[in-house]
């Protein structure tokens, strides 16, 4: 462990020595102080400084995966170059060690300039709280900094319901319409709420909420009438065994997008089980509603902000290890700008390739391309999907850990979240690459032929 | 070697048992290309170094030979206090002779064992020191720093580290920069460093890649005492370099490379020796008594003795006016070593 | 001449400037199949990507090959075997930059071509008598994609049997199978039929690519310049923040006093960047090119003589 970590200490020093991590700061700094002075967010106060945070995190992360990446692939390589690493290569230490005191060189940068990053955005942020009338800042501690635990309803088993309503109702002996094409169908249909009609959610809160506690209703829905009627009903909060209603709010005029709702939990049964309902008025007062499937959620709680920012840039920093093992298992092989060249494309085009993930039906003229009215997908269609389905099921589980915007929108990053991230993204998604790394970098000769 | 002399009225004279040639040499019995002297077997030590049949060949991206750089070359270096000289032109091997017992290349044919275990061994590169052709140093580290660096790679502990530090410091004379950085460095105050460097875990074997490169004189001189210093104290020395001075100065032992392929090898003193030859040395003699002891050894050797003024060597020369000045100048500018090993080395 | 030859020869032989010039000519040539949109008129993403990708890629290539030239040079030692020749420093850094210029050409040549075929690949509405219909001209995006692995295979066969470099031989021989491309792309019309000899490509692509040549030209000069002190990484934070400072100057520097004052000291990027003029069957004006070309004359010009000057008063070593 010492000379791991004599690895990543001389790492930390050369990169302050080079200049690298002044030069970093400042431009982050810059770029943080700059965007508070000159971000508007959506005209409220809670508005603004939620933009603000999501948007200086978000650079933040967005600067520094460029740089990590960068900075690993010029690592190995140009000590190679320059012959540095062959007089620590001969001193008693692995190859497997001198590896991974880089990366955790690189890790400590990170750390480094994200903590003085995120307390550089947390005073910009208090400044701006400070410059709010005093009427609202409460509203801006409540909705923006703090931290709620995300409550989702119970799995209602669509495709279960689905694949029940497809048998009663659609397959007939000729089979017209693939399960796959119902299936989205009859979840909007669940989701849409016809004037008059109910829309139930359960849901069972986690042992460690009392009742009195904070809680917010998150849900954002859109028109399901040409007229475009916004939501006016009734909201309810009923127990869960008894059904006996704890809450009732009604709505009026809201208009489509996210709505926010605050609830009274004072009532919450002992077992914890709740029932939320919206009533969609009846008749020509209001118009059909359909809930974004899988939007609605209770946030409960409120916690301080500043461990939810913490746990939030630990699975950052995790994300930044992953593109520093790509790029040290490239500079284990290349030279510098090869390294970065490919270490680089592939960041790029793995972070790209949800764009390209796409439904292809042999009908849908609007997706395929055709080429003299061939009905069928032609093969590099095929071949193209397949691959960037592929990419993208490697990527999924990594952008799943959208923690800098959980944390932006004042939901928490739990510790169990931590621990997934761990187990993920660092112990599978680094782990391989710094496996195939030092494998790699163990069999290579790090002295050429040189007369 | 001769000792520095004032007297300018000393002879040598040479005689030889076989025919002088017109320059007044007699061929050598003891040196044949391609012939190696045998080594002694199975030192009571042991082997540090041991080389079987190493063959190496660079090749390119098809893998097809590029360059045939070792070839089939064996030698043996004993272990305690030997000092042996790998000794060859430009691109005759040495260089990746070493990195091959250093584990930084792998041989294509042969072996190679040092201190007994395979080259590519952690535990025994913990008594490995290692001065390579060009100091490849980090350029934002001091000497200090360094120093410091390497000795936590050998676990040494902080205060001894600290100790040697200081005390290697003091030994190549940069304790005055120790804290600026390398790269500021001139090339031969940067071989200061690789030397502290080579030495901060007290090795049992030092392998020195063209040691005196980029020095003068002085440091020369003073590399060559403290590398027979160290070898006094027990330690092994490897050294490779393509200045024969240097190497006849100090090498107890040497193998001579070619084109990759081993010539010569054995003692030095023996490989050097001109058996069938000898010479003495006396103060001059007024010319009618030299006329008289001449015509003596004529008629008792039956050999044309060969007669001149032996002369020191430009080193001594030199070494001679520089310590000469240095005792009247009182203000010394540039590094210089210390001269002395530092005591935890010798101790 | 020497100097400049040797310049871009160094250049050539880089491993990065080949994979550069691949990911331009691949990112253009896979555009146009990767589209959902036409945004408005057939062909315009196309055009309009491959003009992006020659700027943006086309300054990492400026920023590579210019350190390459002098930073690169300085940190290995080289730089005080070459000054010590009888040759004026002045034209050591002109020497360099030529070099440079000529790789720069190389390099956007091949954008042009890979532009001119990506828009032609894009979907468009034909009215053939063989077919009516939308149709995507795959077969020439193929051709294109497979000058590729073409022009690698080609070199790895002349490097096994002559050991000649790779990368330069890569690089030359992609240029060649681009223009055979596209001189193939003649005989066959859009509907991958076989045709008469006709090159069925949008001509006026060439003038917008000319000039976005003349931005990396001025782009070239200021690198040389700043990698007469900066390694290559700051070079490159400089450079790309004199893009994205010079493509908005005119909105960030407008009105009166300082401000205008500051909108002189920074190239206008825009002025290069012409894309738009081409909307509806737009064409670019000679008058024009030759406006632009003067004003990345006088540019280059004055960048070059502070580098020199900077050269003239640095330290080799």
């Amino acid at each position: 462990m010492k000379r791991i970590a004599a690895i990543a200490r001389l790492t930390l020093r050369e990169a302050a020595r080079a200049g690298t991590t002044a030069s970093l700061a400042l431009l982050l700094l810059t770029a943080i102080v700059w965007m508070a002075a000159v971000i508007e967010g959506d005209g409220t106060p809670a508005g603004r400084i939620q933009v603000f945070l999501r948007y200086a995190f978000g650079l933040t992360t967005g600067i520094l995966t460029l740089a990590t990446l960068w900075l690993a692939a010029g690592r190995i390589a140009s000590e190679l170059d320059d012959r540095t690493l062959q007089l620590v290569a001969v001193k008693p230490i692995r190859r497997s060690e001198l590896w991974l005191g880089k990366w955790l060189g690189l890790m400590g940068l990170n750390a480094l300039l994200l903590a003085v990053c995120a307390a550089a955005t947390l005073a910009c942020a208090e400044i701006m709280l400070r410059r709010t009338a005093p009427g609202d800042r409460a509203e801006v501690r409540e909705r923006t900094l703090v931290s709620r635990l995300p409550v989702q309803p119970d799995a209602e088993s669509i495709e279960v319901q689905a694949r029940a309503a497809y048998e009663r109702l659609v397959k007939g002996p000729d089979g017209a319409e693939p399960f796959e094409d119902f299936l989205p169908r009859f979840e909007a249909a669940r989701n849409t709420v016809p004037p008059g009609g109910v829309r139930h959610w359960a849901f069972r809160m986690p042992a460690r909420f009392r009742a009195g506690q904070p809680l917010w209703l998150q849900t954002s829905f859109t028109y399901a009438s040409v007229e475009r009627a916004p939501m006016t009903g009734s909201w309810s909060l009923l127990s869960g065994g008894t059904t006996s209603l704890l809450w009732s709010a009604s709505v009026s005029n809201l208009p489509a997008g996210i709505v926010r709702l605050a609830l009274d939990s004072a009532g919450l049964p002992p077992d914890g089980r709740l029932i939320l309902a919206f009533s969609n008025a009846p008749g020509a007062e209001a118009g059909a509603i359909a809930f974004t499937p899988r939007n609605t959620e209770l946030l409960a709680g409120a916690h301080p902000f500043a461990p939810n920012v913490f746990r939030a840039l630990l699975v950052a920093l995790l994300k930044l290890g992953i593109l520093a093992a790509v790029g040290l298992l490239c500079s284990a092989v290349f030279s510098t700008p090869v390294a970065t060249f490919i270490s680089t494309s592939l960041a790029v085009m793995l972070a790209a390739v949800q764009y390209f993930v796409f439904t292809t039906a042999p009908e849908q003229d609007a997706f395929a391309h055709k080429h003299n009215d061939d009905p069928e997908a032609a093969w590099y269609d095929r071949a193209s999907e397949a691959v960037a389905h592929a990419a993208s099921s490697i990527v999924a589980p990594v952008d799943a850990f959208d923690a800098i915007g959980q944390m932006t929108d004042g939901r928490q990053v739990g510790w169990p979240t931590v621990g997934r991230a761990v187990m993920t993204l660092l112990v599978l998604y680094t782990g391989v690459p710094a496996l195939v790394g030092i494998l790699l970098f163990r069999r290579r000769e790090l002295a050429g032929f040189s007369t | 070697m001769i000792a520095p002399s004032q007297d300018t009225r000393r002879l040598n004279v040479v005689s030889t048992h076989a025919p002088l040639d017109r320059n007044g040499s007699a061929p050598c019995a003891c040196r044949d290309q391609g012939e190696t002297t045998e080594m002694p077997a199975n030192p009571a030590t042991g082997w540090a170094v041991e080389v079987d049949g190493l063959g190496k060949i660079f090749t390119d991206f098809w893998h097809r030979p590029k360059v045939r750089a070792l070839d089939n070359v064996t030698f043996r270096v004993p272990a305690g206090g030997s000092v042996f000289g790998l000794l060859g032109p430009n691109g005759s091997g040495k260089s990746t002779t070493i990195k091959i017992l250093l584990g930084l290349l792998r041989p294509t044919s042969g072996s190679a064992r040092v201190l007994a275990a395979p080259p590519d061994d952690v535990l025994a590169k913990q008594r490995i020191g290692y001065l390579p052709e060009e100091s490849y140093l980090y350029r934002y580290l001091t000497p200090r720093e360094t120093l410091s660096f390497y000795g936590r790679l050998f676990s040494l502990p902080p205060d001894e580290c600290r100790r040697r530090t200081d005390e290697l410091l003091d030994m190549v004379g940069l304790t005055h920069a120790a804290d600026r950085s390398v790269g500021e460095f001139s090339k031969g105050m940067a071989r200061r460093v690789g030397l502290a460097q080579a030495l901060v875990n007290n090795p049992s074997l030092l392998i020195l890649d063209e040691p005196t490169s980029g020095l003068d004189p002085i440091a020369c001189r003073q590399v060559k005492d403290l590398i027979a210093a160290l070898a006094r104290s027990g330690k092994t020395i490897l050294m490779s370099s393509h200045l024969l001075a240097d190497v006849e100065d100090v090498c107890t032992e040497l193998v001579i490379l070619h084109n990759g392929r081993a010539r010569a090898a054995g003692l030095t003193r023996k490989l050097l020796t001109q058996s069938d030859r000898t010479r003495l040395t006396f103060p001059s003699l007024p010319a009618d008594t030299l006329k008289r002891l001449l015509a003596a050894f004529r008629a008792e050797a039956g050999a044309d003795p060969q007669v001149d003024h032996p002369s020191l060597n430009l080193e001594q020369f030199f070494l001679e006016v520089v310590e000469a000045a240095s005792r009247s100048d009182t203000s010394p500018t540039g590094a210089t070593l210390g001269g002395k090993p530092a005591p935890f080395l010798v101790s | 001449m020497a100097l400049a030859g040797l310049t871009t020869a160094e250049c050539v032989r880089q491993p990065i400037y080949l994979l550069l010039t691949t990911a331009a000519v691949v990112l253009t040539g896979i555009a146009p199949m990767l589209a959902m949109h036409q945004f408005g008129e057939e062909g315009r993403l196309a055009r309009d990507a491959g003009l992006a990708l020659q700027l943006t890629i086309g300054l990492a290539v400026a920023v590579t090959t210019a350190s390459t030239a002098l930073a690169k040079e300085r940190s290995e030692g080289t730089a005080g075997a070459l000054l010590s020749k009888p040759v004026g420093r002045t034209l050591v850094f002109l020497g360099k930059y030529a070099g440079v210029a000529v790789v720069l050409l190389g390099f956007s040549v091949c954008s042009l071509l890979a532009t001119l075929m990506a828009e032609r690949v894009s979907e468009r509405f034909l009215e053939l008598p063989s077919f009516t219909g939308y149709v995507t001209d795959y077969p020439t995006g193929i051709r294109l994609l497979l000058t590729i692995p073409a022009a690698y295979a080609v070199a790895a066969v002349v490097n096994y049997r002559t050991r000649r470099p790779f990368a330069s031989v890569a690089f030359r021989t992609l240029l060649g199978l681009l223009l055979a491309a596209l001189l193939v792309c003649a005989f066959f019309d859009r509907a991958g039929q076989l045709a008469g000899f006709a090159f069925e490509v949008d001509w006026r692509i060439v003038p917008a690519s000319l000039l976005v040549t003349l931005a990396l030209l001025v782009m070239a000069a200021f690198a040389l310049a700043f990698s007469v002190r900066l390694n290559t990484v700051p070079t490159l934070a400089a450079c790309a923040a004199l893009l994205a400072l010079g493509l908005v100057s005119a909105y960030l520097f407008r009105g009166n006093g300082w401000t205008a004052a500051l909108y002189r000291v920074v190239p206008d990027w825009q002025h290069f960047w012409m894309p738009d003029a081409l909307r509806s069957g737009g064409r670019i004006p000679d008058a024009y090119l030759t406006s632009a070309g003067l004003y990345a004359a006088g540019w280059t010009t004055a960048v070059l003589a502070f580098g020199a000057w900077l050269f003239r008063r640095s330290e080799a070593v």
